[in-house]
């Protein structure tokens, strides 16, 4: 039987309470930009925090998809997340699962040369020589691999994959199963939400990164979507303002602007909901002893 | 054992299949379409790869320019037609790379650091005419090639740049030039006004202070917007960035009404140079300021407001008044349509004399640097010189005839184009582009001025202001103490800057004020304020 006491009810009524606060708190940029990217520009004037436009205009929308720019960096940017995210979790399982072993030899020294990467790096000059020595300035392995192997996520990895009993690597070993095997068929699928949360830490990673193609990049055609968008929608000087041409398209800088954040974000946020079964397991695997 | 035998195995396994991947990744991309191999061959070989082929072929071979510039992101550099034009009017084969434009300076010091440097490098700088702390370091260096005695052989170079621009740019450690100042426009700060709310209150533009108070306080209670409620103010400001008072930027159409020139290089009204905050307006300027924010006549938030807030603040009709120049209005239409039926800009007040001082600083942005010892140093000047006619600035602003615009007339800045042309110039060329942004202080073209009664509309204002204003050319301040205050007491200068704040705000009366300037800012001051005045008296005007 659920007794509850109403001192419990009204504890409950408060979360509740504070928690759609704070889901509404964190809703209320999106929406606003997304409002604002539809809602012509002397609307927003007469009423700047009016979250449901009165008239629907999709005139910043058809600006911005006649820019090449960033159909380019989207091309880059999905290339560099679907790629970063598949080496990333690639890597990132055969690394942890041998080091998961507690009687791996080595295993201590190992973990910390990873560990020390997580504190000290060779800084920005130095990186920039590397990648140009290993052939990959201008290349979009510039904006891959440097990234592909993250040293906390990798020991959280290991913590989750060390959790597992040890026992069921034992039956599958009795049944005649390697190491390999039993990475696949075991581990693997035990591992779904661990992976699934890194999947969506990377993706999101790999889809905002922006500093590594400034860096390691010349070409703008290597671009990634992100370092366009800031360009566009950060810039000082307001470079929105030369992609359109406001007198006759009727379409200003601010809501160009606003159309280029639905436009750029969109994707990355549409994943989360396919992820969230996943994701909610998966955001334990830091509270697991390793 | 059989188990540790398969751990060590699988280990085995584990690192040959991390290696093998890394090491394909790294190789890999060797075979991806305009990537890597090209990309670092052309960047380390750039320099020598145009020498022999230009030296086997001649002199009427183009020269092959590698330039590094800041260039806006809707730009598309391949195959890009304003290049392709200027390579041929110019006789050069240019390669521009363009990193992102916010984030110009830190590729540009990787690219410094790396030691494989472009044949002609745009340094922006802190300064708005790229001679920074920056080229400083860079010349010192040893990586910037000093051209004193070079660019006098360019004549387009000596006409377009003013001596006072050569002046700006000089190094202050050891007086070379390292760079060449890409010329701007001439601007006439003074400011924009709601003439709509002007025209409904019966009222003129304002030219002194007792008009200007006036039309503050009209706008500020009279109910301009007919909406029935005390919802508007009739001035704000703002500055450029949290760490600077908006009470000094741009504001000269106010401050002129005092004779206090927001730019060192001004004499006061006695005709002694001085630093600012011991000029005879100062105080009068704070205390009108406080004026005005007591009887609530200007925007409460006017000393946080960041850049182009007030601006926003004028497009929703909340404020009547903000600073700008001659191009604000034309310039406002990309972000309130119709901006020039709204608006009007005006020059400075006049002080109680009668005089409305419009002070002028050299006009640039930013410059061009040579990398020391580079084989093009007279190729790139040659380029530059070129950059800086009419021929080149007309081609960089306007894009190519036909395909960015159907006709132009230079006299009255008239172009004529379509929609489609408008959109395409947008991808191919921007002031960022330009070699210099202008010829004799006007650019090729006025942005958005694309009817006639938009240029009627920019050509009368301009006219009105500049018959009513006094022109006052300031010279460069190389006076590296004077403009380094923020790096040696940025303690003091941020207790300044909130004493100001107080002051005007009333948290603090006058002589509180007073006590702060004099027993602490003059004091801490007069290293650099006697340094400043030497440099000022030394160059005898």
């Amino acid at each position: 039987m659920n007794i509850r006491s109403r001192s419990d009810k009204i504890f409950d009524a408060v979360n509740y309470f504070v928690i759609t606060l704070f889901a509404l708190l964190c809703l209320f940029p999106f929406v606003y930009v997304a409002a604002y990217s539809v809602t012509p520009y002397t609307d927003y004037l007469a009423h700047p925090l009016r979250m449901i436009p009165t008239h629907v205009e999709f005139g910043a929308y058809r600006q911005i998809f006649k820019m090449s720019v960033l159909w380019t960096g989207y091309r880059n940017t999905i290339i560099i997340t679907v790629a970063g995210v598949a080496l990333n979790i690639f890597l990132m399982l055969i690394t942890a699962y041998p080091l998961s072993k507690t009687d791996l030899k080595g295993r201590n020294v190992i973990l910390l040369l990873i560990t020390f990467t997580m504190f000290f790096n060779g800084g920005l000059i130095p990186n920039f020589y590397l990648i140009r020595s290993l052939d990959m300035y201008n290349t979009l392995w510039a904006l891959i691999l440097p990234g592909a192997l993250g040293a906390y996520n990798l020991i959280l990895m290991k913590s989750f994959i060390g959790s597992i009993p040890a026992s069921l690597e034992e039956s599958a070993a009795l049944d005649g199963a390697n190491e390999l095997t039993i990475l696949a068929r075991i581990i693997v699928p035990l591992s779904k939400p661990a992976i699934a949360t890194f999947v969506i830490f990377h993706a999101v990673t790999q889809w905002n990164t922006f500093f590594n193609a400034i860096i390691y990049t010349s070409k703008r055609d290597l671009w990634p979507l992100m370092l366009i968008v800031r360009d566009l929608v950060v810039d000082s000087g307001g470079v929105a303002r030369d992609v359109l041409d406001a007198s006759n398209s009727g379409v200003t800088e601010f809501t160009i602007k606003m159309a280029i954040i639905i436009f750029s974000t969109l994707p990355i946020i549409l994943i989360f909901p396919f992820m969230q079964k996943y994701f909610m397991k998966g955001m334990l695997i830091g509270s697991i002893k390793g | 054992m059989r188990n540790k035998r398969i751990h060590r195995a699988s280990l085995l396994v584990s690192v040959m299949l991390m290696s093998s991947a890394l090491a394909a990744c790294a190789s890999g991309n060797n075979n991806e379409p305009g990537s890597s191999s090209d990309a670092a061959s052309s960047g380390s070989a750039a320099a020598s790869s145009s020498a022999p082929s230009s030296a086997a072929a001649g002199q009427k071979d183009p020269v092959k320019i590698k330039m590094f510039n800041r260039v806006n992101a809707d730009i598309v550099l391949d195959n890009n037609p304003v290049v392709a034009e200027a390579d041929k009017l110019a006789n050069v084969k240019l390669e521009i790379e363009a990193p992102p434009i916010n984030n110009y300076v830190d590729k540009l010091q990787v690219v410094m650091a790396s030691g494989d440097l472009p044949d002609v490098i745009y340094n922006w700088g802190t300064a708005g005419n790229g001679a920074d702390a920056n080229m400083e370091k860079w010349a010192q260096n040893g990586l910037l090639e000093p051209l004193d005695d070079k660019i006098a052989n360019y004549p387009n170079l000596m006409k377009n740049i003013t001596p006072e621009m050569w002046d700006a740019v000089k190094s202050v450690n050891d007086g070379k030039t390292y760079i060449i100042p890409r010329t701007n426009v001439v601007n006439h700060w003074g400011y924009m006004i709601n003439q709509q709310w002007l025209d409904k209150l019966g009222l003129k533009a304002p030219t002194n202070i007792e008009e200007f108070t006036n039309v503050v306080r009209a706008f500020a209670k009279n109910d301009p917007d007919g909406n029935g409620k005390a919802d508007t103010y009739g001035l704000s400001l703002s500055g450029p960035d949290l760490g600077r008072n908006t009470i000094w930027n741009a504001t000269n159409f106010l401050t002129a009404a005092f004779d206090l020139p927001v730019v060192d290089g001004v004499k006061d009204t006695d005709g002694q140079y001085k630093i600012r905050e011991k000029m005879s307006g100062y105080l009068p300027y704070l205390t009108y300021l406080k004026q005005l924010n007591d009887e609530k006549l200007i925007d409460p938030e006017f000393l946080i407001n960041k850049i182009y807030v007030d601006t926003e603040k004028l497009n929703q009709f909340k404020v009547g008044i903000v600073y700008g120049h001659q191009s604000a209005v034309l310039g406002n239409i990309s972000k309130l349509p119709d901006s020039e039926k709204i608006f009007s800009y005006h020059g400075v007040l006049k002080d109680d004399k009668g005089v409305a001082s419009d002070w002028v600083t050299p006009a640039m942005w930013g410059g061009w640097m040579i990398p020391k010892d580079s084989k093009k140093v007279d190729d790139v000047l040659k380029f530059l010189d070129w950059g800086n006619t009419a021929e080149a600035n007309t081609l960089f602003q306007l894009g190519v005839k036909g395909l960015t615009y159907d006709s132009y007339d230079p006299a009255t800045k008239a172009v004529v184009r379509s929609a489609e042309q408008t959109a395409k110039l947008a991808t191919i060329t921007s002031p960022y582009m330009t070699p210099a942004n202008a010829i004799n202080g006007d650019g090729a073209s006025i942005a958005n001025a694309d009817t006639p009664e938009r240029l009627a509309i920019y050509q009368k204002q301009l006219d009105d202001a500049l018959a009513q204003m006094t022109v006052v050319n300031v010279p460069a301040v190389r006076s590296p103490k004077i403009l380094n205050l923020n790096g040696t007491i940025p303690d003091l200068v941020k207790k300044k800057d909130d004493k100001e704040i107080a002051y005007i705000t009333g948290s603090i009366n006058e002589q509180q004020f007073k006590d702060f300037l004099e027993k602490e800012w003059y004091p801490a001051t007069a290293d650099a304020e006697k340094e400043y005045v030497d440099f000022m008296n030394s160059l005898g005007k």
